[in-house]
């Protein structure tokens, strides 16, 4: 590629920053409507989901308004897969709060994330990451030819790297750690375990299972990176 | 799901050689009063109960430069933790363990990567066994690892070796450096990006 420039895009959404950042050779121009369309997906996602924003789907079935199944596809879906996790994780995972309304953001963040890197796809970009707080869907390779390499912020230092990872192609990493607790981490068993690390991160083909099983692997404790490993293509690892 | 390797497999035998590196990196620390290396600086002292007796001296042996991973440099073992399927004490300490003589050739002061070279034993893991050999420099820096054995029935641990193998820093990479391209932690809200890595990264107008 004659151009090392990588343009870059950062925004804001679902209460943290979203990174974009394309290695094609594209004009300014239309990598800036793809990321337009990144932005309006992300915009439509809170407006839908927030439990912060009283006219949400997820506020308006929290308030008995409207039916679960009642609900957009999207939502549906998004319940969908939150209920299926809960099972899966046995209770490690759950989309609900302690006083028992809805609030499915641990899933819908990488979720939403995935979605909008696709959303670069179609707008024909090849080559991209698409970041959500600290989590990644990657597509293609950098500008240099080389996978990208996703550093892993040490827990107990974020202004440091502990590790690094080079990603396959159009794969995802996420991470979960004690920085999220409180947040989204309701499981049964996140507040009765300590677990021996920090933070756990997960790599895998898809950004929103990798998120989610990052979340649910890190409430599980020890058990953690068993039960993440028993998913085909999902791995992984963890810092004290 | 995809049709790619499963990474799981993949980066599980490289985890594993990781943890088997530091196990025999740990062996040095403590080799039985055989003139040991000292290693405290380079990767913090991590020490594995060791019977002397069962300590080999073994010549050193040339490593193939062209199946090494390059300057790949293991994390100490606190830092790291492993499915607890692997369990690298009970795995690397009931030796044979096989170590050379250290070298005790004056150091230059060009630090080649020629000092002692160190097999580990064969441990056994969920994908097969695995066997590896870790070269110094002059200076005791650990500059090579050569993975003797793999399990070559499964494809992707030669893609982990090649590829996929997570690269445990003991250095703290500053994150203006080209080297990383994205940060993943855990979720910081938009107010702790502004002082975040990621916005770092995020700011640099090249790389």
């Amino acid at each position: 590629m004659s151009t090392e420039t990588r343009l870059k895009f950062v925004g804001k959404s679902m209460g943290t920053a979203v990174s974009v950042h394309i290695d094609d050779e594209v004009s300014r121009v239309s990598a800036k409507s793809a990321w337009e369309l990144v932005c309006i997906f992300l915009r439509d996602i809170e407006d839908r989901f927030s439990t912060f924003l009283p006219t949400s789907e997820i506020s308006r079935i929290n308030r008995g308004e409207l039916h679960m199944l009642d609900a957009s596809p999207d939502v549906i879906e998004v319940l969908d897969a939150c209920t299926w996790l809960e099972h899966a994780s046995n209770g490690a995972f759950n989309a609900r709060r302690p006083d028992g309304l809805l609030d499915p953001a641990g899933f819908v963040k990488g979720w939403a994330a995935e979605r909008a890197a696709g959303l670069l796809l179609e707008a024909g970009l090849q080559n991209y990451y698409l970041r959500v707080g600290g989590d990644i869907q990657t597509h293609g390779l950098q500008s240099t030819g080389e996978k990208w390499r996703v550093g892993i912020v040490d827990p107990h230092n974020s202004s440091r790297i502990h590790s690094s990872v080079d990603v396959p192609e159009n794969w995802a990493v996420a991470t979960s750690g004690t920085a999220e607790r409180g947040q989204h981490i309701w499981g049964k068993d996140a507040t009765a375990t300590s677990p021996q690390f920090s933070s756990m991160t997960v790599i895998g083909p898809h950004l929103m299972w990798a998120d989610a099983f990052a979340t649910a692997g890190f409430a599980l404790g020890d058990a953690g990176i068993e039960w993440v490993e028993k998913f085909p293509d999902y791995t992984a690892f963890t810092l004290r | 799901m995809s049709q790619k390797p499963t990474l799981g497999r993949q980066i599980f035998p490289a985890v594993a050689l990781t943890v088997v590196g530091v196990g025999f990196i740990s062996l040095l620390d403590n080799p039985g009063g055989n003139g040991g290396v000292a290693l405290e600086g380079a990767f913090g002292a991590t020490t594995v109960p060791m019977n002397a007796d069962t300590t080999t001296v073994l010549p050193e042996v040339a490593v193939d430069p062209s199946v090494v991973v390059p300057q790949t440099t293991l994390a100490p073992s606190p830092l790291v933790t492993v499915a607890p399927v692997v369990t690298p004490a009970p795995v690397v300490a009931p030796a044979p363990a096989v170590t050379a003589a250290p070298n005790t050739q004056q150091a230059t002061g060009i630090d080649t990567c020629d000092g002692v070279a160190i097999t580990g034993p064969v441990a056994s893991f969920r994908w097969g066994n695995i066997q590896l050999r870790a070269t110094f420099s002059q200076k005791n820096v650990l500059c090579k690892v050569k993975v003797l054995t793999y399990p070559s029935d499964h494809q992707k641990s030669i893609y982990i070796n090649q590829n996929a193998l997570p690269i445990y820093n003991q250095e703290a990479i500053t994150a203006g450096g080209a080297q990383i391209s994205v940060v993943s932690g855990a979720t910081e809200s938009w107010r702790a990006y502004t002082a975040d890595l990621q916005a770092i990264i995020d700011s640099h107008p090249v790389g």
